[in-house]
C-alpha cells in the first residue's frame, strides 16, 4: 500500500516536471522565433542572468528585505485574522462591527490600496501593510467558517467528560480548523507575495525586489525583468512548500489519520 | 460512600412549541441500574440530556447531579476520528487510566488488533465499543448510556453487556433502550415513558 502510494507520488512528480520542461521548451522556441531579446528573452539567458545577479550581494539583500517585510505582513494578518475570527465567533456584535471593513478589504483593488496607503505610510513599510490588508480577510473568513463548522457534539462530549481546555484546543479545535487554515494560507501566501511586490513596484523602497523590477522595466532590461520574475516565482513556491511541511509536522504531531480532513 | 439519588421532578421541555417532555418525574438511586424505555420520540434522549446538563428544562427540578462526575455513551459515538481507539479514551481519562488498562478493556470488548488504528477506519460496531469503553473507564459516579448496544450482533452484544455490568458497581447507571430483553439482562429497574 505504502509502496504504491510512493510510486504514484513519484510518477506525479515526474509528470509535473515533464510538463514544466515542455512549457520551458515552448518559451525557448517562442524566443527563438521572435528573436528580439527586448521583447522575449530565452530561458537560457534568464538562468544566466539569475546566476550573474546571484553573485552580487545586493541581489540577496533585496530578496531578504522584500521577503521579511512581506512575510511580516502575512504573519500579522494571520494573528489578527485568527483573533478576529475567534471574537466574531463569540460575539455577533463584533462580527457585525467588523463585517463592513472586511467587505471593503475584499472588494477594493490592491492598486487602490497601494496608492491610498502611499499617502499615509512610509514606503519602507508599504509592502508589509499591503500584504497584511490582502491576507487578513482571507484568514479571517476561512477561520470563521472553520469555527462555525466545529462539531458541537464533540465539544459537548469533551465538556461532559471535563476535558481540560488545552486538550480540547489540541485535539478538537486544531484538527477541525487546520483544513480551513491551510486552505487560507495556501491562497494567502501567494496573494501576500504578489500584492507585496506590487506595492514595492509602486512605492519603490530601496533594496527591494519591486525596486529592481521597476528599474529593469525603466531601463528596458528585459533579461533582468524576467530574471526577477522567475526569482519571485521560485521564492513563492519555496515558501508554500515550507509552509505545508510545517502543517504536515503539526498534524503528524497530533494524530494518526486525518483522512479527508486535510487534502494536500 | 452512599450518594444522594438523582431526582427529576415534573420536568417539562418544549422544542418549537412542541412538548417533548411533559411533567416527567423519576428517581435514580445510587448503586442501581435503570433503563428508560418508551417509543421513539417520547423524550428519552431529552431526559438524559437534561440530566447531563446539555439541555435546560423549561420547568421542573433536578436534584443529586451537582458535584457528581458523569460518564456518557451518546446516541452517536462522538469519537475523534483522527485519533486511534486508545487515544480517544486517553483523551477523556487523562493520566487516571494507563494505556495498558485501556488496551486490556478494548481487547476484552473484542477490538484486538484494532486498538491502534484510527477510529475512522473501524466498523460501526467497533466504534460503538470504543465509546462504551470510554464511558466505562472514565471515573464517574453516574454512567448514562443512550442505546449503547445498537449495531452490535447478538453474540457481541451479550458479551459487551456482561462487561458493562461488571463495571457498574457502586454507580448509578441509566440506560436508554427499546429492547426489553436488554433491560432484563442488565437486571435494570425499568422507567417507562
Amino acid at each position: 500500500m505504502t509502496t504504491s502510494i510512493t510510486i504514484s507520488k513519484y510518477n506525479k512528480t515526474i509528470r509535473k516536471m515533464l510538463f514544466a520542461s515542455l512549457w520551458i521548451c515552448v518559451w525557448q522556441l517562442a524566443s527563438m522565433l521572435i528573436a528580439q531579446e527586448i521583447l522575449l528573452v530565452s530561458p537560457v539567458v534568464v538562468v544566466q542572468r539569475i546566476i550573474q545577479l546571484g553573485a552580487d550581494s545586493s541581489f540577496w539583500n533585496s530578496i531578504f528585505n522584500s521577503f521579511t517585510k512581506i512575510f511580516f505582513g502575512f504573519i500579522l494578518a494571520n494573528i489578527f485574522g485568527v483573533v478576529f475570527a475567534l471574537l466574531s465567533n463569540k460575539s455577533t456584535f463584533f462580527r457585525d462591527f467588523l463585517s463592513p471593513v472586511i467587505s471593503i478589504m475584499k472588494a477594493t483593488p490592491v492598486a487602490s490600496f497601494i496608492i491610498l496607503t502611499l499617502v499615509w505610510i512610509n514606503t519602507a513599510y508599504l509592502s508589509t501593510f499591503i500584504s497584511f490588508l490582502m491576507v487578513l480577510p482571507i484568514i479571517y473568513t476561512n477561520m470563521l467558517i472553520g469555527l462555525e463548522n466545529i462539531d458541537r457534539k464533540l465539544l459537548d462530549m469533551a465538556n461532559v467528560f471535563n476535558v481540560p481546555s488545552s486538550k480540547k484546543f489540541k485535539y478538537i479545535y486544531i484538527p477541525s480548523l487546520l483544513p480551513y487554515y491551510s486552505a487560507a494560507c495556501s491562497v494567502g501566501l501567494g496573494f501576500s507575495w504578489k500584492s507585496g511586490i506590487a506595492a514595492e513596484v509602486i512605492g519603490l523602497p530601496n533594496n527591494s525586489i519591486g525596486f529592481s523590477l521597476y528599474n529593469a522595466k525603466i531601463f528596458l532590461e528585459t533579461p533582468d525583468l524576467f530574471a526577477w520574475t522567475v526569482v519571485i516565482i521560485i521564492i513563492s513556491i519555496i515558501i508554500e512548500k515550507l509552509f505545508f511541511v510545517l502543517i504536515k509536522l503539526l498534524k503528524n504531531n497530533i494524530s494518526l489519520d486525518w483522512g479527508d480532513k486535510i487534502a494536500n | 460512600m452512599i450518594r444522594l439519588p438523582i431526582k427529576l421532578g415534573n420536568i417539562s421541555k418544549n422544542f418549537n412549541d412542541k412538548a417533548v417532555l411533559n411533567n416527567f418525574s423519576a428517581v435514580f438511586k445510587d448503586n442501581s441500574i435503570n433503563c428508560i424505555m418508551g417509543p421513539s420520540g417520547v423524550g428519552k434522549t431529552t431526559a438524559i440530556n437534561i440530566i447531563i446538563g446539555l439541555i435546560k428544562p423549561d420547568s421542573g427540578t433536578i436534584e443529586g447531579v451537582v458535584g457528581k462526575k458523569i460518564s456518557v455513551v451518546f446516541q452517536e459515538d462522538r469519537l475523534l476520528n483522527w485519533l486511534n481507539a486508545v487515544d480517544n479514551i486517553a483523551f477523556v481519562c487523562g493520566d487516571a487510566v494507563s494505556k495498558a488498562e485501556i488496551t486490556a478493556l478494548l481487547n476484552e470488548l473484542g477490538l484486538n488488533g484494532s486498538t491502534n488504528e484510527a477510529v475512522s477506519k473501524l466498523s460501526g460496531g467497533m466504534k460503538r465499543r470504543v465509546a462504551i469503553a470510554r464511558a466505562l473507564l472514565y471515573d464517574a459516579d453516574i454512567i448514562i448510556m443512550d442505546e449503547p448496544f445498537k449495531g452490535l450482533d447478538d453474540d457481541t452484544k451479550y458479551n459487551v453487556m456482561d462487561i458493562v455490568k461488571s463495571h457498574l458497581v457502586n454507580k448509578c447507571a441509566i440506560f436508554v433502550t427499546h429492547d426489553i430483553d436488554e433491560a432484563k439482562y442488565l437486571g435494570a429497574e425499568i422507567i417507562q415513558m
